[in-house]
């Protein structure tokens, strides 16, 4: 039985009352912003790539088991082990076969957020391995028993401060050292080691190509290559929507992905593996765990398109100021807020109401989501599902009831003009509705806009109101 | 065929047809009226470093005269006539033995001008692991295998798409903590790019 997740408001509270913190973490993301319309702009033909993207996109999602197929062919051909899995419990039984079957002890993984929906750290840790995560933001959650924030920068919630307390407790760097040269440095030496120690390297997958059979892998800092580079035992993880058709729709996908998740031109590492390295061996675990729902439904199928660089995130006006850990899920903000409902609408009602609807994050969005307009779908969906609350349901009922009665909403309108004047601040309900806690009401105009209006209208044919 | 493939297949049996076309890659992208000079802007912008050569000889003296190479003491070359003293990784048994790589250097065989990346593979490179566990890293280009955009490069059909390859922008870095650019992640602390001009 699904519970309900603590509600993102709730979490959002906690988040903002550290009021330093949560206007720095705004900053932070709204700086990589300007980044990427910086790098967006730089590019005439960018809505052009945008729309080839989605089209790309909406071609492999609506004919998935063609691709998948010949994607295991292609792959099967090159020396790889292709294998399927139905949800997350399948999928880390496979891993964990698979590592066993090696006698391997230390695993190290670079950024997936599939094995993060898995929750494959904790499962493989439980029957005895070591994993190390070997993004730098993502080792410095992993240190502090979290998860990441933010699908891009996983530890974007963290100050350096914080930072250098937990290394000089974890990797003896000098106590107060906050200069964050100096603390890469240090993960970086620490990281080497568990490099070179390494007996299986576990990577995410950015795309999958059908043509080619090859997976592409994208990092800045090259954590990904070293650890299938050293180790001869590489596993892929990958969700079944992150394939595509062509080797060549790479040109289309690699112009948008850096320039949309933290404005540079493209990642310094996007590597190609076709097939295991010499002596070596690769394997590629394709997941379902409820995408083929989401392919299958017609008003939220274009969820699927996501490459998950971000960019709906940095712009988001509710996540930037209520962090990654106020959604309670793997993937946060704007496209997590309709995947997650998607999957399990029980445990995640609050999120698609975590939205000013102001449609920032699908002019972002490199691959065209409408994600405003889904989220604003979903809402419908959960109230026809019987998923929220009374007091949310009676004030829509109240409202919608309100704007087709033209007498009534005029009356209203007095009613409301007069208590504004009588009671003023008083008249928000702060005691009633969490709407009007963080609200100013203004002081009624002397002259209402029917009046203005009817004195005002043209002559020739203007309606009388 | 396994169980889980089964039941995925069935249940994308069912998948309503919307058939979207797959579209044209071609188009109508940037190009540039000097791309090897908007290519060295853009390496540079992604902290990379870039010399010109006229020729491969005048590409060995300047690789010798890097100040990467002042104190390097294990360098290792694959890329052909260039004379640089190194080890032979084909000589080498385990790529955990390149612990120590100081420097290496190494081909591209396609360079792009829209975002600084160089195309690597591993036909010529024994253990791909060299390009990431090097300290630091030289890659040659030979101007006339710069393109303008991505798009040209997956269609040049000198890619080779049965092998390992990448494309390298610059050196690793990051900015995990608190947004601060970092250089030298995990990767290569440096990377120096060679353009050799056409003669
Ligand atoms: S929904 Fe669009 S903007 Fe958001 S992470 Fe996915 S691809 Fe990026």
């Amino acid at each position: 039985m699904a519970t309900r997740n603590t509600p993102h408001p709730t979490l959002a509270k906690r988040f903002v009352a550290d009021r330093d913190r949560a206007h720095w973490h705004d900053e932070s993301l709204w700086f990589i912003r300007e980044k990427r319309d910086l790098q967006a702009h730089g590019l005439p033909e960018w809505e052009e790539l945008r729309a080839r993207a989605a089209q790309i996109k909406k071609h492999s999602v609506s004919n998935l088991a063609e691709y998948l197929l010949q994607f295991e062919k292609r792959a099967t051909a090159l020396g790889v082990t292709v294998h399927w899995a139905n949800d997350a419990e399948e999928h880390n039984q496979i891993v964990l076969g698979i590592l066993r079957s090696h006698g391997v002890k230390r695993v190290v993984k670079s950024k997936s957020m599939l094995t993060e929906e898995c929750h494959l750290n904790p499962f493989l840790e439980h029957h005895g391995l070591e994993v190390v995560d070997t993004d730098l933001g993502e080792r410095i959650v992993q240190l502090r028993n979290e998860s990441p924030s933010h699908i891009v920068i996983p530890a974007i919630h963290i100050r350096k401060e914080e930072v250098g307390a937990l290394f000089s407790e974890k990797l003896g760097t000098e106590t107060g050292a906050t200069d964050p040269k100096y603390l890469t440095e240090a993960a970086r030496q620490h990281l080497r080691q568990k490099f070179l120690q390494a007996d299986a390297g576990i990577t995410g997958v950015n795309f999958a190509i059908a043509e080619t059979g090859g997976i592409v892998v994208c990092t800045n800092e090259g954590n990904a290559d070293l650890g299938v580079s050293l180790p001869k035992l590489h596993i892929a993880c990958m969700g079944l929507e992150k394939i595509i058709p062509r080797v060549a729709d790479l040109g289309v996908f690699l112009r948008l992905l850096a320039r949309s998740a933290t404005g540079q031109p493209i990642t310094t590492y996007s590597s190609h593996f076709h097939g295991p390295m010499y002596d070596g061996e690769m394997h590629v675990v394709l997941l379902d765990n409820g995408r083929v729902e989401v392919a299958q439904d017609d008003d939220f199928r274009e969820a699927l398109n996501c490459i998950r660089c971000g960019a709906c995130m940095n712009t988001c006006p509710v996540y930037r100021r209520s962090g990654g850990h106020s959604y309670s899920a793997t993937v946060p903000g704007p496209i997590g807020s309709v995947l997650n409902p998607l999957k399990s609408p029980l445990e995640h009602t609050s999120l698609p109401f975590a939205c000013s609807l102001c449609g920032s994050c699908s002019d972002v969005c490199p691959v065209q989501i409408p994600i405003h307009h889904q989220l604003y779908q979903l809402r419908s969906e959960l109230k026809r599902q019987g998923n929220i609350k009374t007091a949310k349901s009676l004030q829509m009922w109240f409202v919608g009831m309100l704007f087709r009665r033209p007498r009534l909403y005029r009356l209203g309108g007095w009613a409301a003009r007069w208590s504004l004047r009588c009671f003023g601040k008083l008249a928000a309900f702060r005691w009633l509705t969490i709407w009007g806690r963080q609200r100013d009401l203004p002081f009624p105009p002397r002259v209402t806009f029917r009046k203005w209006h009817n004195k005002n209208r043209p002559t020739d044919g203007g309606r009388h109101v | 065929m396994s169980n889980a493939k089964t039941k995925i297949l069935a249940r994308l049996a069912g998948q309503s047809d919307i058939s979207v076309e797959l579209p044209k890659l071609t188009g109508d992208w940037i190009q540039y009226t000097d791309p090897v000079e908007q290519f060295c802007d853009t390496a540079i912008e992604i902290s990379a470093c870039v010399h010109l050569a006229n020729g491969r000889d005048d590409c060995t003296e300047l690789i010798n005269r890097l100040v990467c190479m002042d104190t390097a003491e294990m360098v290792c070359c694959c890329a052909a006539d260039v004379e640089v003293a190194s080890l032979v990784l084909s000589s080498v048994a385990d790529p955990h033995e390149l612990e120590l790589l100081d420097v290496f250097i190494a081909e591209g065989k396609i360079g792009v001008a829209e975002n600084g990346a160089i195309w690597v593979d591993d036909h010529d490179i024994a253990h791909r692991a060299a390009l990431f566990l090097t300290q630091h890293l030289v890659l040659i280009i030979k101007s006339g295998k710069i393109l303008n955009n991505l798009t040209e490069a997956y269609s040049s059909g000198v890619m080779d798409f049965s092998r390992f390859g990448c494309w390298i922008s610059g050196p690793s870095k990051t900015a995990d903590i608190e947004q601060s650019l970092v250089i030298g992640a995990h990767g290569a602390r440096t990377l120096d790019i060679i353009v050799i001009l056409d003669e």
